[in-house]
């Protein structure tokens, strides 16, 4: 992986395997920050519930070369062991992202557009949202749009990944001035406001993990 | 059955209102619950996973439906229906209903058969429970009613609190047997009539203990409709409490006039016939007044005192007094008791120790000024009530106990008397429903008869009270409950009978039948112990049969040579998980040992669908008889098997013992069954456990098949019993339940001789001795033939062992092979009994 002729070249099993890793280890090191974002708004686990769910990610790691395997084997994981409301939202993120590389060793950029866009129709699915209602999709749409864009332009892998990463710790921001429409932070109404999101937040910290573990084996 | 799953952030939650749901319907329903996350620091979370699983685990084609509490349980709900197959998501539907109230409504409408359609409008409609009267009328308003073309009756509440959940659900699913609209209306209460077979509307009309109702049906089932809810109401909806009667003035309320009659001023108390038939628990005739035992506490009336100390005092020493009586009641005794017995009088003394019982009593004697007896008899009424109110049987049982500690109690508190369910004077005692610890307190009273409305011969109560020597009939009917205390009545133990208005002439005939049936017992009696020998030396074994080690004393002492059958499935029922191996040796070396080297016939369990057993989680069957029992339950559940044949080898030790296996149908069977019983003796071997390898193995026939392949059986066996009682209601095609079909399922059938016949000669023609262990080995008329048959040993109740030697003692061999050859030619049982009965008659003469 360190051989620098294949930068062009895809994201392999690996590499997405780093990513987990690296989720995980942010969501531990921000436990405490994202529950602390999710207390006024929300029921204070949102820390304690991503912390469990990438730990229990990590344990459980298919050592398989099929990039849709390993997305799947996450996705089961999160539904399983996160416990609120993320669980099933991101385990369908990563059950739908996974779904078209069932067999595959490793994604070419324009898949990488595709597993976002895949995930995040799940998410909005499975949880009747919409970009602007302060969930976790307004950090994960602008850094899906980002890197269609950045993909579109010829940009490699480790390039687009950064800025999708930068849209979506953007997207994340832009959740603070939003008014809640799904969740328990809905229930607060104008109260929500002047609050940055949890579920954005967490988005975006699993985005720069994937765009730094490519980075990574890319070298 | 449609299945139901329990989303629940809560673990404990979710397990909640499942066993809430459990206790709601007589019929157990698939219910799953999914709460909780796996993470002992924060269990609270919905795992969806947990919850796909939940729905196979209920799946069925009727389908699924699923609850949850909070808005990501729904969501996990969602995830988990959508990682099912499509075909299966198709028969999985969420439905958004509060969760408790939901389930509840849901499990009703599944238990009376409801559509999934119909089960999600019901659920969804239970809101409206939550928020009582605001909107009855809203909730019944499309139910214009025509009154033109209905019929209505009104009915009387008698349920101390009304149709509260249990009785509104058992009211739902009698009514959903009903095709057509059934309207409830609550007249006392004034509320709007309601749909009788929703759940919801019954709980809305909010009916109390007295309250009038009106039942409104259409005129071509109104008859069925209205004969259904008066059953329902005279059997109080299955419940005990019931409300006094408004109707008689109340004089002096002494405690022992407290207690209402049941069914008394009710305007649809069943019309009383003159005798109620039961099932013959053991035989015998007493002729007194009719007492109803109490199987609840007396009432008493809240008294103030002035000295709490005192009373506190009084009050300890009555609960001392109570266990000193409980500790000489088991030293009196003695060896006859058996571990159950003991842990019923244990449990009798853990509720005196009981901190939450007696320290509340004291805490109310203090702070209200109450007196002792009063808080009693509250107290320990509140907690009887709640157990009897439990679907699980075992646990109703356990409120008779708590009646019983609490009326010992009372005893030493306001004396004899008042407290005691028992009369002063001699009386024949009408139960509702026996419990074995009833039994184990008569065992020393003077009591003449007893009978009960429910509960069956081969109940753990029914085997207990068969060794009684006064008559017991069981299963006389919810009629027996309209008999007056006090009524003369007369009871015949060996007919069943329970006549409420003997006639002179009755009681003449009944007196001669006495005298017949005592001179025969006395007869009998003295002929126990002669030898089962015919009077031309052809010598038979006289063996008993036995279920519990209770009977050990009345076996030793029947004159039985040997134990032709002893069940076991009595060690596995009423308790909480089966017995271990090591109990199980115990409890057959102390049978073993009490036999005094008389041989010990061991049946393997043969638990089948119609006796349940909570820990064996077996499925309902529809043909019980037909299903999942003997053999081919142990073949299967191998684990239990093997722990029992390791028993049962072990305590070979002690004496000698035969291992017979029950429902062999196939020689197959057997065969798979020897091989087990090989490896555990192998087993056995390996650990250096001591057992007896030459014991005797032998096979029941009572499944026609084995009949009919006993030549093939024969060789593999060391002997045979034939069970009667299965295999003439097989071979016939007869329940013996039945009573229009009763005539068939006759032993005595030349069929079924005849079966006899080719087994008997199988098993003579390979060499092996051969038993017979049902009903029929001790009936009189079957016994000349049986003989003239060949059987080799006769095994019946311990009580028939002396009439049954005099029997063989007045025939000679050949005269029993010509009259048995006779008898499989004749048209039918009524012939052969006919024939027989001139047989004996003779020999009586000659």
């Amino acid at each position: 992986m360190s051989d620098t002729t294949n930068s062009e070249a895809a994201v392999s099993a690996a590499a997405i395997r780093l990513w987990l890793q690296k989720s995980a280890e942010v969501l531990a090191e921000k436990r405490a920050y994202l529950t602390e974002l999710d207390s006024p708004i929300g029921d204070a686990d949102h820390g304690n519930n991503m912390d469990r769910g990438f730990k229990a990610v990590v344990a459980t790691l298919s050592d398989k070369e099929d990039v849709g395997a390993v997305l799947k084997a996450v996705a089961m994981t999160l539904i399983s062991k996160v416990g609120g409301a993320s669980g099933p939202l991101y385990g369908t993120f990563f059950l739908d992202a996974g779904k078209p590389f069932a067999g595959k060793a490793a994604l070419e950029p324009a898949d990488l557009v595709t597993m976002f866009e895949d995930g995040i129709a799940g998410v909005k699915k499975r949880g009747r949202a919409e970009p602007g209602m302060k969930t976790m999709l307004d950090a994960q749409i602008p850094a899906a749009e980002a890197l269609k864009a950045a993909v579109a332009e010829g940009k490699s892998a480790v390039e687009a990944l950064k800025a999708a990463a930068d849209a979506a710790e953007e997207g994340m921001k832009a959740t603070i001035p939003m008014q809640a429409q799904r969740g328990r932070a809905s229930y607060l109404g104008e109260r929500s406001i002047d609050h940055q999101d949890p579920g954005a937040t967490s988005s975006y910290l699993i985005i720069r993990a994937l765009a730094e573990a490519v980075a990574e084996t890319s070298q | 059955m449609i299945g139901i799953v329990v989303v629940s952030h809560s673990a404990r939650l979710a397990e909640g209102v499942k066993e809430l749901a459990d206790g709601m319907t007589q019929v157990e329903i698939p219910i799953a619950a999914a709460g909780g996350v796996d993470d002992p620091e924060n269990p609270l979370g919905t795992d969806g996973i947990r919850v796909l699983e939940a729905i196979h685990e209920v799946m069925s084609d009727e389908g699924v439906l699923i609850f949850a509490d909070l808005g990501s349980a729904k969501l996990s709900a969602d995830m988990a229906i959508d990682l099912l197959e499509p075909d299966e998501q198709e028969k999985v539907k969420f439905c958004d209903a509060p969760l408790v109230e939901g389930v509840l409504a849901a499990a009703v409408q599944i238990a009376s058969g409801g559509k999934l359609a119909d089960v999600m409008r019901e659920a969804q409609e239970a809101g409206a429970v939550a928020a009582p009267e605001a909107d009855t009328a809203e909730t019944d308003a499309p139910a214009a009613r025509d009154d033109s073309n209905t019929r209505a009756e009104e009915f009387v509440i008698r349920n101390h609190h009304g149709l509260h959940a249990r009785p509104a659900s058992l009211l739902v699913q009698t009514m959903n047997g009903f095709d057509g609209d059934i309207r409830l209306e609550n007249l006392t209460k004034g509320k709007k009539p309601v749909n009788a077979k929703s759940i919801n509307g019954i709980m809305l009309s909010a009916v109390t203990g007295n309250d009038h109702v009106r039942l409104t049906a259409s005129p071509e089932e109104a008859d069925a409709v209205f004969a259904a809810m008066r059953r329902l109401v005279e059997d109080n909806f299955g419940e005990d409490d019931e409300v006094p009667a408004e109707a008689p003035a109340p004089s002096a309320p002494a405690p022992s006039e407290a207690q209402a009659a049941p069914s008394a001023g009710t305007s649809e108390a069943p019309e009383a016939t003159d005798t109620l038939t039961g099932i013959t628990i053991a035989p015998g005739f007493a002729l007194g007044p009719l007492h109803h035992v109490r199987q609840e506490m007396p009432t008493i009336e809240a008294a103030k005192i002035d000295d709490p100390d005192a009373e506190i005092a009084r009050f300890d020493k009555a609960l001392a007094e109570a266990e000193a009586e409980i500790e000489a009641a088991m030293q009196a005794m003695g060896d006859s008791l058996s571990d159950y017995d003991r842990q019923i009088f244990s449990a009798h003394i853990t509720y005196l120790h009981d901190p939450e019982i007696t320290g509340g009593v004291r805490e109310r004697i203090r702070s209200e000024k109450l007196a002792a007896a009063s808080v009693w008899q509250e107290t320990m009424s509140e907690l009887a009530d709640t157990y009897s109110g439990l679907e699980d049987k075992l646990l109703q049982g356990r409120a008779a106990d708590i009646v019983d500690v609490g009326q010992r109690v009372l005893r030493f508190l306001i004396g004899d008397e008042a407290a005691s369910a028992l009369p002063d004077e001699p009386a024949i005692l009408a139960f509702h429903e026996l419990h074995p610890s009833d039994v184990l307190r008569l065992a020393d009273t003077s009591v003449l008869g007893i009978c009960s409305a429910v509960g069956g011969e081969t109940s753990h109560a029914g085997i207990l009270a068969s060794n009684l020597s006064i008559p017991v009939v069981f299963s006389l009917g919810e009629g027996l409950n309209g008999v007056k205390d006090g009524q003369k009545v007369l009871l015949d133990g060996g007919k069943a009978r329970l006549d409420l208005e003997p006639d002179p002439d009755d009681i003449a005939k009944m007196e001669r039948d006495r005298a017949a049936f005592e001179a025969l017992r006395a007869e009998a009696e003295a002929a126990k112990d002669l030898a089962a020998e015919t009077k031309d030396g052809h010598l038979v074994r006289a063996a008993a049969n036995m279920a519990a080690l209770e009977e050990l004393a009345a076996v030793a002492d029947s004159g039985a040579e040997e134990i032709g059958l002893m069940r076991t499935e009595f060690l596995f029922m009423d308790r909480d998980a089966a017995p271990d191996e090591d109990e199980q040796t115990e409890i057959y070396k102390r049978i073993i040992a009490g036999l005094k080297g008389k041989p010990l016939t061991v049946r393997t369990m043969d638990i089948g669908g119609d006796k349940p057993v909570a820990y064996m989680d077996r499925p309902a069957e529809e043909n019980p008889n037909l299903g999942w029992r003997g053999l081919r339950y142990s073949l299967d559940e191998t684990a239990l098997f093997d722990t029992q044949l390791a028993a049962i080898l072990r305590a070979s030790v002690e004496g000698p013992v035969r291992i017979m296996f029950p429902m062999v149908a196939t020689l197959q069977e057997l065969r798979a069954a020897k091989d087990r019983l090989q490896a555990v003796k192998d087993r056995l071997g390996k650990a250096g456990q001591p057992f007896d390898d030459k014991l005797e193995i032998g096979i029941m026939i009572e499944v026609p098949a084995a009949a009919e392949m006993a030549d093939l059986l024969a060789p593999e066996v060391d002997f045979f019993s034939i069970g009667t009682n299965d295999l003439t209601q097989y071979m016939m095609a007869a329940d013996r339940a039945n009573p229009k079909v009763q005539k068939l399922s006759d032993p005595l059938q030349p069929a079924v001789l005849r079966m006899v016949a080719r087994a008997i000669a199988a098993a003579h023609e390979a060499g092996i001795w051969i038993g017979m262990c049902g009903a029929m080995a001790g009936n009189r008329l079957a016994a000349p033939v049986l003989l003239g048959l060949g059987l080799d040993e006769f095994s019946m109740k311990p009580t028939d062992i002396g009439s049954f030697k005099l029997t063989i003692r007045r025939l000679t061999k050949p005269a029993c092979e010509e009259l048995a050859a006779e008898v499989l030619k004749l048209d039918g049982a009524e012939a052969v009994r006919k024939r027989v009965a001139a047989f004996l008659d003779e020999i009586e003469t000659t």
